[in-house]
């Protein structure tokens, strides 16, 4: 057995994206490679250092744990692309507008930058909490982008 | 089970998913998770819908959607149990519930990935019947996927190998055009969701009309042949 053999074992039952799978197994390949050579130091040989190694790893319980650990990550940063732009661009057209739809609450909103950075700097700190934050961030700036032209161009119409 | 892991549960592993609700493994929590994930994502759509007329309207359609969706569940729930039951079922009104919410939310993930595209619209078309009609056929997308998990869940859960299995199946397609009808008529009834740009805001309208002949009076002023007033 080798620690490939050992890591395909593994892989099925991890069921996670094929990205983080691929995070946690060489995760996972170096942890082995520790102990294999560690073993290999007090005089084993490579099959019983791998043994060794494997049955000190606990594959069926690290298995369960790392799948506990990592499910869900991937939709989690799904849901967050989708969501936080989404909500932040309702936010600010609701800074930006009154609550009847009209513009007037866009020249009070001027006057008081200070609740601009304030709303900006709350908004991105979840946002760079996210691994693939850089699509959330330009699909952000995309749609606040597209709510101040249309706000302060008044031929547009929300 | 929090109420992502079950969202990659659900669309990553549905096998093992539905293969725990047939055992009844963990239901309480499921439908917990799924209730919880359904109502957020529906209500964000709801404030997309409702944004292009005024704050009032976003927050109040934030509210409905989730409403008109639990709303057609509890209303259509017993329906499919019962129909189940006489043709040979031995699944408990908490799998069939469990079942339905898997729909439901499903319907609600897709609904929250096509958000962006709708506020994309929202920002850059003024047309309230294009909006109107883009919406619908959001909705109808994601109805559709939705009660595709419905139906292969069905199958996977109500042992599809035992007596009145077809049969099973048969009340299923069927239930799903009665709950397409229910939610329709549940949704005219806590309409406006969008909010005519003509109209003040208004929590609920008077009743009258139906949905139908609304799509297609929508349809009409699209194409020009005729002006809704």
């Amino acid at each position: 057995m080798t620690i490939d053999d050992l890591l395909n074992q593994i892989q099925p039952r991890l069921g996670l994206e094929a990205e983080t799978e691929h995070e946690v197994l060489e995760e996972i390949r170096g942890h082995l490679e520790e102990a294999v050579a560690a073993a290999k130091a007090r005089g084993l040989d490579e099959p019983q250092a791998l043994l060794e190694a494997a049955a000190a790893f606990g594959v069926e319980q690290a298995t369960a744990e790392l799948h506990a650990t990592h499910a869900g990550r991937g939709t989690l940063e799904g849901v967050a692309a989708a969501a936080l732009p989404v909500i932040f661009t309702l936010v600010l057209r609701w800074l930006i507008f009154a609550p009847d739809g009209t513009a007037g609450a866009w020249r009070e909103m001027l006057s008081q930058p200070a609740l601009i950075v304030i709303a900006a700097v709350v908004m991105l700190v979840p946002l760079l909490r996210f691994p693939r934050r850089r699509y959330a961030i330009a699909l952000w700036i995309f749609f606040w982008g597209l709510s101040l032209i249309t706000a302060v161009w008044p031929t547009v119409r929300w | 089970m929090s109420s992502l892991t079950i969202i990659e549960s659900i669309l990553r592993d549905r096998q093992s998913f539905f293969g725990e609700i047939r055992q009844g493994q963990d239901l309480k929590a499921k439908i917990q998770a799924m209730f919880i994930s359904s109502i957020a994502f529906l209500a964000l759509y709801g404030a997309v819908m409702g944004s292009t007329s005024s704050l009032w309207q976003a927050l109040s359609s934030a509210v409905k959607l989730p409403l008109l969706f639990l709303a057609t569940l509890i209303v259509c729930a017993p329906t499919l149990y019962f129909f189940n039951l006489i043709f040979g079922s031995n699944q408990s009104l908490s799998q069939n519930i469990a079942l339905m919410l898997t729909a439901i939310t499903v319907t609600a993930v897709v609904l929250l990935s096509c958000a962006p595209i709708v506020l994309f619209f929202l920002l850059t078309s003024s047309n309230y019947q294009f909006f109107k009609l883009l919406n619908v056929g959001v909705f109808a997308v994601a109805g559709i996927i939705g009660v595709l998990f419905l139906v292969q869940g069905m199958r996977l859960v109500s042992a599809s190998g035992t007596e009145g299995a077809g049969a099973r199946l048969m009340v299923v397609r069927l239930w799903i055009l009665v709950y397409a009808f229910v939610g329709s008529q549940v949704a005219w009834t806590l309409r406006p969701f969008i909010g005519a740009p003509t109209m003040n805001f208004e929590l609920f309208r008077q009743l009258g009309g139906n949905f139908y002949t609304n799509i297609f009076a929508s349809l009409g002023e699209l194409f020009g042949f005729f002006t809704v007033r």
